[in-house]
């Protein structure tokens, strides 16, 4: 055990050197896009390394728990990006449980989302006196009740969803959850008329956000006294690392119990499974109905932090944005989920932002490129030439470059790597 | 409520519905012959279609003055070709790799099929942006192509709606000839029914599926020019609910089956311009046309639990 | 679904009149035949008499067109596989159908689990309810493990494993679900005459120490006649012989079926 911890302790070294250079850049230049980066790999390195467990735990609380909102204190962008990441890692997690471990790919996730998002807006905000009448929002206090309403009610979607479409082979599936994934959202976008229940395409706002006084409160009586405006971020900030880390435990311990191994016999062989007694439909509902209710508890987080819902936020894109997470990370792995969730997000929301960003800056310079036999005039780049709006290029290219060439993901599990390069 | 409206209406209602389910049904073919020899859902295929439509649009623009037959006739050989190569050249570089490992793991080409869709959309997007910089492209009106003809029964076409007719009616009829009665097409059922018992008889699988392939791809190629043709208008997400419409009705006929996949594509064609039309009028506009949509999902949701072998399928027994 | 007591000596296994049709293959035609515990059954014939569809009928992956199928004095046909599974009959497949990516140990838990409920929450929680039946689990797998010979194999992912052992191991998983009956499709399949030998004596072993009945199907005609205590022979979806080996090896009838085949 110690010897092994030690060989593949190597990767040490770097790992320090980023999370040192990372931490220190970014508490001195908190606006810096790459010190953010580079800030991100020494965490995620620090998750994929095997090397010592207690080094890692203590570098993880570091970076997590005292770089970043410190950082973030100087520049609140930067908590609101690490919410965003982290709350794809949590959808991520839920799907990986569908996809990775019982095999069953999802197209229609995002509902799952869309549910929990509906569910807190709706009774969060004055929409739920519309059709219900009565005295709406309920007291930011009960979001704290709904993030568990939500678990119980996205988990009941993903059964009635499930129920009929679990019984139907595996390719069936991908479909049919694709057909339900966009019927929730033509839902969405419809059922202001004739009752008004999700106010159609101009979504819901403004949303109630928790009561926080306890936790300015908290900050203070252990000497943190800090501006007003950071309070909301932080505190989202932590929750969604309190809920990813509980998340992150369910699943460990879900892979690592009868059910989750039913899931995996289910994945590498159905008429075995049941062979050995595995209750098909039962065993598929419980991965589905388990991937919904991370999806839905995060849906309520995501009402609240951005205030505002509409059905724009729930497409097919993003049930594929997550799907391309957890196969960039690696079917069935825990750490690859969040991995991938990472890596995806950062690229989507500031990668090809900023390449988008330069390339007005290019085209507003008014600049000649010349190389003696080509000149081109820099400001002709055509407007429609914005890498942010090609997500769909983006994640297709992961999706098929990943299936091709590494189908097993960047951080695989355990019991991926193996099986996918059998017949090579 | 006037009911006299519905009956007055009924006729155009099912012309147009047979029109747009022609269109489903030549896409659905191309579900139909990828799922037969590879078992695939070729979610790409989508793309395949909204991609043959810009080709034409892009022909029929530039042969504005040759004349509306010169100009369509182009456009539909441009969207032919332009597709089956496509769909060719989809299969080479994203499923044949797969097909090499043959790994067990069923996924694998099915992300894959997802990922090159959502690749092609944009590459389309890309295209658009880069060529016209412009997010979408429109089929030019042709005079004799929009005159409309009077039918019996208050019913009217179009010289296009004829068109769409006549074209959809030859391929439909050219590829049932290529599948049955053709060596060509006794290889590709061949291969449908047992791959590797086909490759022992002397088959080539790999040259099977890239015909099939590019047989598929013509014909989804065609339907986007008549699609365009018939709605004019044509942007890189025109794919989607066509394809996953036209999936459908190759599911509702029985996935595989070529009379299936026409008479899925009509019904479904049918039943989505009667409910979209329909719909508002029965429900005083409180349910409108948004959920048309919908139709078609509910159908294949029905179909899947109910006949997951279609109408015109036959059952399948997993081999243990 | 309760479970009948183990060792109980008249424990039988009948199919009574089944018939099973594909499209125009009648592949199964009004059979009937009965297994007892504690004794090893063989059924053999030659390619595409039935006999893997049998398998298939008697463990509900598939369902018999008419006729019944019993355990004991419960109905077995109309049951979805996991509850025949449950109800004490385990089996193994043909073209060996292990779970690859899972360890060797991990293969055999899965069947261990029909009969150790615990909760989705304990298992969340890791209650001490949870912790118990994961030590069950790891006893019963591992006692199947060490019977096939498996016990130092168990880390091992299935995947890597040699061809024999994959054998062994699915009947190692078979035998964690805790069956009355086991049902091996050519479980020496692909063996060389050693391991063959040293399966033979393993199968022995079962039928004396567990008191199992054993139902199999085999080619290797030296393993049927020196292992079996019964042998029943199915010609096109049909009974055509039974008795013991020396007896079915002297019927006419069986030498036709044989020798019309190969000639």
């Amino acid at each position: 055990m110690w010897k092994k911890s030690r060989t593949l302790g190597g990767g040490m070294i770097p790992l320090l050197a980023a999370a040192i250079a990372g931490s220190f850049w970014l508490l001195l230049d908190p606006g810096s896009t790459l010190a953010f980066l580079v800030w991100l790999a020494a965490v995620l390195l620090t998750l994929a390394w095997e090397g010592r467990p207690r080094l890692r735990w203590a570098l993880g609380a570091v970076l997590l728990l005292v770089v970043l909102p410190m950082a973030g204190m100087a520049n609140s962008f930067l908590l609101e990006l690490t919410v965003q990441i982290g709350i794809y890692a949590a959808m991520a997690l839920g799907l990986n449980v569908v996809v990775g471990l019982a095999g069953l790919l999802d197209l229609g996730y995002a509902a799952f989302f869309a549910v929990g998002a509906y569910t807190w807006a709706i009774f969060g905000s004055a929409q739920a006196a519309a059709f219900l009448g009565g005295t709406f929002p309920l007291p930011g206090g009960y979001f704290y009740l709904f993030l568990f309403i939500a678990v119980i009610t996205t988990a009941l979607v993903g059964v009635l969803i499930g129920l009929p479409a679990l019984r139907l082979r595996g390719d069936y599936l991908a479909i049919v959850t694709l057909a339900m994934g966009e019927v929730v959202r033509v839902l969405a976008n419809n059922l202001d008329h004739p009752i008004n229940i999700t106010n159609g395409p101009q979504g819901i706002t403004p949303i109630a956000r928790p009561p926080i006084g306890w936790f300015s409160d908290l900050l203070g009586s252990v000497g943190l006294v800090l501006p007003a405006y950071i309070w909301y971020p932080l505190f989202f900030y932590l929750l969604v690392l309190l809920l990813i880390g509980l998340i992150t435990l369910v699943n460990v311990r879900l892979s690592d119990s009868p059910l989750g191994r039913a899931w995996v016999a289910i994945r590498e062989d159905e008429v075995a499974a049941r062979a050995m007694g595995i209750p098909l439909l039962r065993t598929k509902l419980m991965a589905f109905a388990t991937g919904a209710a991370f999806s839905g508890t995060m849906g309520v987080v995501f009402a609240a932090k951005q205030l505002f819902v509409s059905p724009e936020s729930f497409t097919l894109v993003q049930s594929i944005l997550i799907l391309t997470m957890v196969i960039l990370g690696g079917m069935g792995s825990i750490r690859g989920a969040i991995v991938g969730a990472a890596l995806v997000t950062v690229l989507n929301l500031q990668v090809l932002k900023s390449l988008s960003e330069y390339l007005n800056v290019l085209r507003q310079s008014g600049a000649v490129l010349d190389l003696g036999f080509w000149r081109y005039d820099l400001s002709a780049l055509p407007t429609q030439l914005e890498p942010a709006k090609y997500e769909r290029l983006v994640f297709g290219v992961i999706l098929v470059a990943m299936m091709i060439w590494r189908p097993e993901g960047l951080l695989p599990s355990r019991r991926a790597s193996l099986e996918l390069h059998q017949g090579e | 409520m006037d009911w006299q409206i519905i009956l007055d209406i009924l006729p155009s209602v099912l012309l147009e519905g047979l029109l747009l389910g022609l269109v489903y049904a030549m896409i659905a073919l191309g579900y139909s012959m990828v799922y037969g020899v590879l078992g695939l859902i070729n979610f790409a295929h989508s793309e395949v279609f909204m991609i043959g439509a810009v080709a034409g649009a892009e022909v029929m623009i530039g042969c504005v003055h040759a004349g509306p037959a010169a100009a369509l006739v182009l456009a539909l050989l441009a969207g032919a070709l332009v597709s089956g190569m496509l769909a060719v050249l989809i299969e080479r570089v994203a499923y044949r790799p797969l097909r090499r490992r043959a790994s067990k793991v069923r996924l694998v080409p099915l992300i894959t099929a997802i990922g090159v869709s959502f690749f092609l959309q944009d590459a389309a997007r890309l295209y658009l942006g880069l060529v016209h910089d412009d997010f979408y492209r429109v089929y030019p009106n042709f005079e004799l192509l929009e005159r409309t003809m009077d039918l019996p029964l208050q019913a009217t076409i179009q010289g296009k709606g004829i068109v769409l007719m006549g074209v959809a009616a030859l391929m439909l009829g050219v590829l049932w000839f290529l599948v049955v009665r053709t060596p060509m097409g006794r290889a590709i059922r061949a291969v449908a029914q047992d791959r590797e018992a086909a490759s022992l008889m002397g088959i080539d699988p790999d040259r099977v599926i890239t015909r099939t392939f590019f047989l598929g791809g013509c014909l989804g190629g065609v339907a986007g020019v008549l699609f365009g043709l018939l709605y004019t208008q044509i942007n890189p997400y025109s794919g989607f609910f066509p394809g996953i419409k036209a999936f459908t009705a190759a599911v509702l006929g029985g996935i595989g089956s070529i009379p299936g996949a026409a008479l899925g594509g009509l019904f479904l064609g049918v039943l989505e311009i009667m409910g979209g039309t329909y719909l508002p009028l029965v429900s005083d506009g409180n349910i409108g046309t948004e959920y048309k949509d919908i139709f078609a999902f509910a159908v294949l949701i029905a179909i899947l639990l109910f006949k997951p072998s279609g109408l015109l399928g036959r059952g399948h027994v997993e081999k243990v | 679904m309760s479970r009948v007591p183990y060792r109980q000596e008249t424990m039988r296994l009948e199919v009574r009149e089944v018939s099973k049709r594909f499209g125009g293959l009648q592949a199964i035609s009004r059979l009937t035949l009965a297994f007892e515990a504690g004794t090893i059954h063989a059924v053999i014939g030659p390619n595409g008499a039935g006999k893997s569809t049998l398998f298939n009928l008697l463990t509900g992956i598939y369902r018999p067109d008419s006729g019944s199928i019993w355990l004991h004095d419960q109905r077995l046909d109309g049951r979805p596989p996991h509850q025949v599974a449950a109800m004490g009959l385990g089996r193994t497949f043909q073209n060996i159908r292990l779970f690859d990516a899972m360890t060797v140990l991990e293969n055999c838990l899965v069947a261990c689990h029909h009969h150790l409920r615990s909760t989705y929450l304990d298992a969340v929680l890791r209650t001490g309810r949870f912790r118990r039946m994961e030590r069950q689990a790891m006893q019963i797998a591992d006692q199947a493990l060490v019977i096939m010979g498996l016990g130092v194999r168990r880390g091992a992912i299935a995947g890597a494993l040699s061809y024999g052992e994959r054998r062994r191991l699915e009947i190692a998983r078979a035998l964690a679900l805790q069956p009355r009956f086991l049902l091996l499709d050519e479980p020496a399949a692909g063996m060389n005459p050693q391991e063959t030998q040293q399966l033979q004596e393993t199968i022995a072993s079962l039928r004396a120490e567990l008191h199992l009945g054993i139902v199999l199907i085999e080619h290797d005609m030296h393993l049927v006649m020196g292992l079996s205590d019964k042998v029943s022979v199915l010609e096109y979806g049909t009974r055509i012989a039974e008795g013991t080996p020396e007896a079915v090896r002297n019927d006419p009838r069986v030498i036709e079926a044989y020798l019309g085949q190969e000639a």
